[in-house]
């Protein structure tokens, strides 16, 4: 089965096809470079993304359809040049009002598919949630295990005392 | 459920089972990735990144990673350096407007790259310079003693630091060599003779230090500390002279310069090429082409001198009648030319004193000197409103033939030195000079092909009590001491230096606060109780105790490297020790 003229279909690693404008599919930098590589064949059948499920990959599609006209994103293959800010347009904004669950999911279909906005509003989600938080209150979040003893903690604590009195 | 887990499980269902069953079910955070998890906390602030850190072992690791702190490290110590210094922006035009933004490849990172390539092989530890720079902005560290004496010595003992050891010379131990990682002494070797060391100089070399000695009999010699194999080889040995005690040594192999007491100076060298052009050299047509009448006058001419074990040619010799100690020496070389500089104090009439620097060049290739020329500084507070509005004040730069044209309009100076410097710390482009009246004076040296100025002195406030010592970096971090006080403070002069001194002839009181501003006191944290309850066993040397008497002792010497100052104290009690203040 093809796609109509101008359009390409995903696969989702639980078997759903998905039907998506070529040049939205093409927010991807994975999916951009697999097409130049191999031509219009790949239009021909559908494309397996097999580390995403359906639930995500339409997720993924909503935000690229969103962003489709933005410029395309500068090659920038060091990725220490990124602003340093947490702030998030307000679509954005939310688009990520999901459960971690989703969150965690888009950030690492973001990451396979390397669309790097997407990535970068993620992480700043992450981020977000961290900030201003008591590292208790951290764990509670993401439900981390403290895994260090009471004396690994005061050790550490320790450790950064030095910036304390910023 | 199981299904949407995939990737959770794919990573902690190996046969840990038990532990993967104590991690909460739904930490999903802790599974991804190291690269995007350092991604996240790329973005987060300093005071979060080290919560983050007592969360688990995992983002211990992760939030300490040196790639983030390297960005941190550039954005807050690199990056206001880079913007201060003029003409570094338009120099990057036509490349990306980004080139100052961070990036681990194509940032400036101005003379920081040995960092960026890891010294000696070794990765740095971001995080540990970012913390180390931290501390010296804010003046903390912690305080060792390493003992050194229980007499006082007569005269005072030496004391140099170079690449975390202290090369201490006394007429009693003779010459020694303390480790400040080991704190204790690493080598120890007689300096030959009845002799009194007088001046010491230290130099980093290739794999060890190059150290030189002076002596009250005007003799001098060369050692060579083996840091690693902790032992001194005598390398050197220049016998006495009829001129007299040398005052000051400055050593960058092969070249020695010293000035006696009576300030005759003299370069030598151990490199046995120019001493085959040497002959030439013999002909006064060649000496220094000042035109004008120097203030150092050149008196003897060059003559080979007797050897032990290697050659040293005397280059050239001059002497001075007008410099004054304390002098600095210093030798610096360029591809083609070596430069030998001497600063010093110099009394004018009226006024008190200023400071006044010779330079001799030299070239690498032949040996011989191609010119010398010198400067001095306006005095302190010389201002154009009560004698001549000459352009004086905006270009100081003196040759010796207008210097009694400065002695004489001094008269109109307010204030400042009516006593000599007590020391003179130089290191190009600055001259740091400390005065008994709790005061520093900054100047800055421009040395160009064609000129050679020194800027006027700017005061530095910050002490309460009279400043025994102080020493500064070509990159404008100077540390200075009180005598009385404990007072330890850290300048960071560098950049805006011009545009404070210009201020300085509008409105005096703006500077004195702006430069205040660039000293951090340094507090000095006596550990005790936290050593005594982690039971680490740091060794401390004698007398954590002698802490507090501080406030009696006498500090002589002052010196710093990245990571630690060193004062040579001496307590009322007259032992001696080194005072390690540690920033780590």
């Amino acid at each position: 089965m093809s796609a109509p003229a101008g359009q390409i279909i995903l696969l989702s690693n639980d078997g759903v096809q998905v039907t998506v404008d070529r040049l939205v599919a093409e927010r991807s930098m994975l999916i951009k470079n697999m097409l130049e590589d191999l031509g219009d064949t790949a239009l021909e059948t559908p494309v397996p993304i097999p580390n995403v499920n359906e639930s995500v990959l339409k997720k993924v599609i909503e935000w690229c359809e969103h962003h489709k006209n933005d410029p395309p994103t500068t090659v920038d293959d060091d990725s220490d040049s990124r602003k340093k800010t947490t702030d998030i347009e307000e679509w954005d904004q939310k688009f990520m009002q999901v459960d971690q669950e989703m969150l965690f999911e888009i950030i690492l279909a973001s990451n396979y598919l390397d669309i790097k906005p997407l990535l970068d509003v993620g992480c700043k989600t992450v981020a977000n949630m961290i900030k201003g938080k008591s590292p208790e209150e951290i764990r509670k979040t993401f439900n981390i295990t403290n895994d260090f003893t009471p004396e690994e903690e005061e050790q550490i604590r320790r450790e950064n005392e030095w910036a304390e009195d910023r | 459920m199981a299904f949407k887990r995939r990737r959770s499980s794919a990573s902690s269902d190996h046969p840990f089972t038990k532990k993967a069953r104590t991690i909460h079910p739904e930490d999903r955070i802790s599974t991804l990735s190291s690269e995007i998890l350092i991604r996240i906390l790329h973005l987060l602030p300093i005071q979060t990144l080290l919560q983050c850190q007592t969360l688990s072992h995992q983002f211990y690791t992760l939030a300490g990673d040196s790639q983030i702190w390297k960005n941190l490290y550039y954005n807050r110590f690199v990056l206001p350096r880079a913007l201060r210094i003029p003409g570094i922006k338009s120099s990057q035009r036509g490349l990306r407007d980004d080139a100052l933004h961070f990036s681990s490849r194509r940032s400036k990172w101005l003379d920081e790259e040995t960092l960026v390539a890891g010294k000696g092989g070794r990765t740095t530890n971001w995080k540990k310079q970012y913390k180390l720079r931290h501390n010296w902005s804010i003046g903390t560290c912690e305080v060792q003693e390493i003992h050194v004496a229980d007499r006082p010595s007569v005269p005072e003992m030496l004391v140099k630091l170079a690449e975390g050891v202290v090369v201490t010379a006394d007429k009693e131990e003779g010459l020694r060599a303390w480790s400040l990682t080991e704190k204790e002494l690493i080598a120890k070797c007689a300096l030959g003779g009845d002799v009194v060391p007088t001046c010491l100089a230290v130099e980093e070399a290739d794999n060890g230090l190059g150290v030189a000695v002076g002596f009250v009999d005007g003799g001098w010699g060369t050692w060579r500390l083996d840091v690693e194999g902790k032992e001194f080889t005598p390398a050197y040995r220049h016998p006495s002279s009829s001129n007299g005690s040398l005052g000051a040594v400055a050593y960058a192999h092969p070249y020695v310069l010293t000035i006696t007491d009576a300030q005759l100076l003299s370069l030598y060298t151990f490199d046995p090429k120019p001493a085959s052009l040497e002959s030439p050299a013999l002909d006064p047509t060649y000496l220094p082409l000042d035109p004008e009448p120097s203030l150092l006058e050149e008196s003897i001419t060059t003559h080979p001198s007797s050897l032990n074990n290697s050659q040293s040619t005397l280059l050239a010799s001059l002497k001075s009648h007008t410099s004054w100690p304390p002098l600095s020496l210093s030798i610096r070389t360029t591809p083609s030319t070596l430069i030998a500089s001497i600063a010093y104090s110099q009394p004018t009439y009226l006024s008190g004193y200023t400071i006044g620097l010779q330079e001799l060049h030299l070239s690498l290739s032949t040996g011989l000197i191609t010119f010398s020329r010198l400067a001095s500084s306006l005095p302190q507070g010389f201002s154009s409103l009560l004698s001549s509005p000459s352009p004086g004040t905006a270009s100081p730069a003196l040759d010796s033939s207008s210097s009694g044209t400065t002695t004489g309009a001094a008269g109109g100076r307010e204030g400042g030195e009516t006593t000599r410097p007590t020391t003179l710390s130089y290191a190009h482009p600055y001259i740091l000079a400390t005065h008994p009246d709790n005061t520093l004076t900054l100047y800055l040296c421009t040395s160009s092909h064609s000129t050679l100025s020194i800027s006027p002195g700017t005061k530095l406030w910050g002490h309460t009590s009279s400043v025994s010592s102080a020493e500064i970096t070509p990159r404008g971090k100077a540390v200075s001491v009180s005598t009385r006080g404990d007072e330890l403070r850290v300048w960071e002069l560098e950049g805006g230096f011009g545009s404070a001194s210009k201020k300085r002839v509008l409105s005096r009181p703006g500077v004195a606060k702006g430069l205040g501003d660039r000293s951090v006191r340094v507090r000095a944290e006596s550990r005790v109780g936290d050593l005594e309850r982690d039971g680490v066993d740091e060794a401390l040397g004698p007398g954590l105790e002698g802490f507090r008497e501080e406030v009696e002792a006498r500090k002589q010497w002052v010196g710093f490297d990245d990571e630690v100052v060193i004062v040579l104290k001496e307590s009322r009690k007259g032992t001696q020790a080194l005072m390690v203040y540690d920033f780590t």
